[in-house]
């Protein structure tokens, strides 16, 4: 049973590493305490925009078309210069942006509004934090 | 083969201190990096965002510490093969991730996870190949704490 004890002592050194970790470093803080990012926004706060926020999806064309917030728009980076000719033309300044993707998880949403923000001076482009079927799907 | 040892040793060591050290250095990152393979619920997605990495170094510098380096090449080998089938999960389910493996974000899809399963694969069998080494070259066991210098 030596080699249990020596697992158990070598697990037991990584999670004391990742407690102290936790316990000084806030970025690692802030995954348990699951603290908000910059440029989010949760469903509860979407939702109360209501119709004057511009909707993206950042999904594949094939999941757009499978369902989607109640209309949104596709803009993904598979097409992103055709896609995002008539996000522009829907956009005006100050007009809020809500990206979303898959989940909670999903990098798409990020990467779009990133790329709204940086390259065409969406300013206002945030990424949902939360499953986007809570919104309303058509 | 008598360089074999120390050469896998020191290449799965720099593969895993390398690995931790950009988890560490991102953990939200490395945080979205496991809840894009939709494998685990929030909470222990989080405390495995905190914990794996560290445990990925620990086992590193384990490998050089004679006592434990057998069974860290084992930890290390069953550690590959959860990442592996975490892997394949989400390629036979299609789908897309971000592999969190060593702090690149670009996201796997398709043909992509290819290289990736080949990748961890490969880790797999070099770490079983060095616990069959460390098995084979591990001296009898003299046990410091039980070693009795009146009774010799």
């Amino acid at each position: 049973m030596d080699w249990l004890r020596k697992s158990a002592a070598l697990l037991a050194i990584a999670a004391v590493l990742g407690g102290l970790s936790v316990a000084f470093n806030p970025a690692a803080r802030a995954v348990l305490l699951d603290a908000p990012r910059d440029h989010e926004i949760t469903v509860a706060q979407a939702q109360a925009l209501g119709a004057a926020a511009l909707w993206i999806d950042a999904r594949s064309r094939a999941d757009f078309e499978a369902g989607h917030v109640d209309g949104a728009l596709l803009l993904n980076e598979d097409a992103w210069s055709e896609l995002l000719i008539p996000v522009i033309e829907r956009w005006q300044p100050g007009m809020p942006v809500v990206v979303y993707c898959d989940s909670h998880g999903c990098q798409a949403s990020r990467k779009i509004a990133e790329r709204l923000r940086a390259e065409a001076g969406v300013d206002t482009a945030k990424v949902l934090r939360g499953e986007w079927s809570k919104v309303g799907a058509r | 083969m008598k360089m074999l040892k120390p050469a896998i040793r020191l290449v799965l060591t720099a593969l895993f201190v390398w690995a931790a050290v950009a988890k560490i250095a991102d953990p939200r990152a490395f945080q979205d990096a496991i809840a894009s393979y939709h494998l685990l619920p929030w909470l222990p997605g989080a405390v495995a965002t905190v914990w794996l990495p560290w445990l990925e170094l620990t086992l590193a510098i384990a490998l050089w510490q004679p006592r434990f380096s057998r069974t860290s090449a084992a930890m290390l080998a069953m550690l590959c093969a959860v990442f592996l089938v975490a892997l394949v999960q989400a390629w036979l389910r299609g789908i897309d991730i971000t592999c969190g493996c060593f702090g690149d974000s670009s996201v796997v899809s398709g043909a992509d996870y290819l290289p990736y399963l080949a990748r961890d694969a490969g880790l797999v069998a070099l770490a079983v190949v060095l616990w069959r080494l460390e098995k084979n070259a591990a001296p009898v066991e003299t046990d410091a704490a039980s070693y009795n210098p009146l009774v010799h």
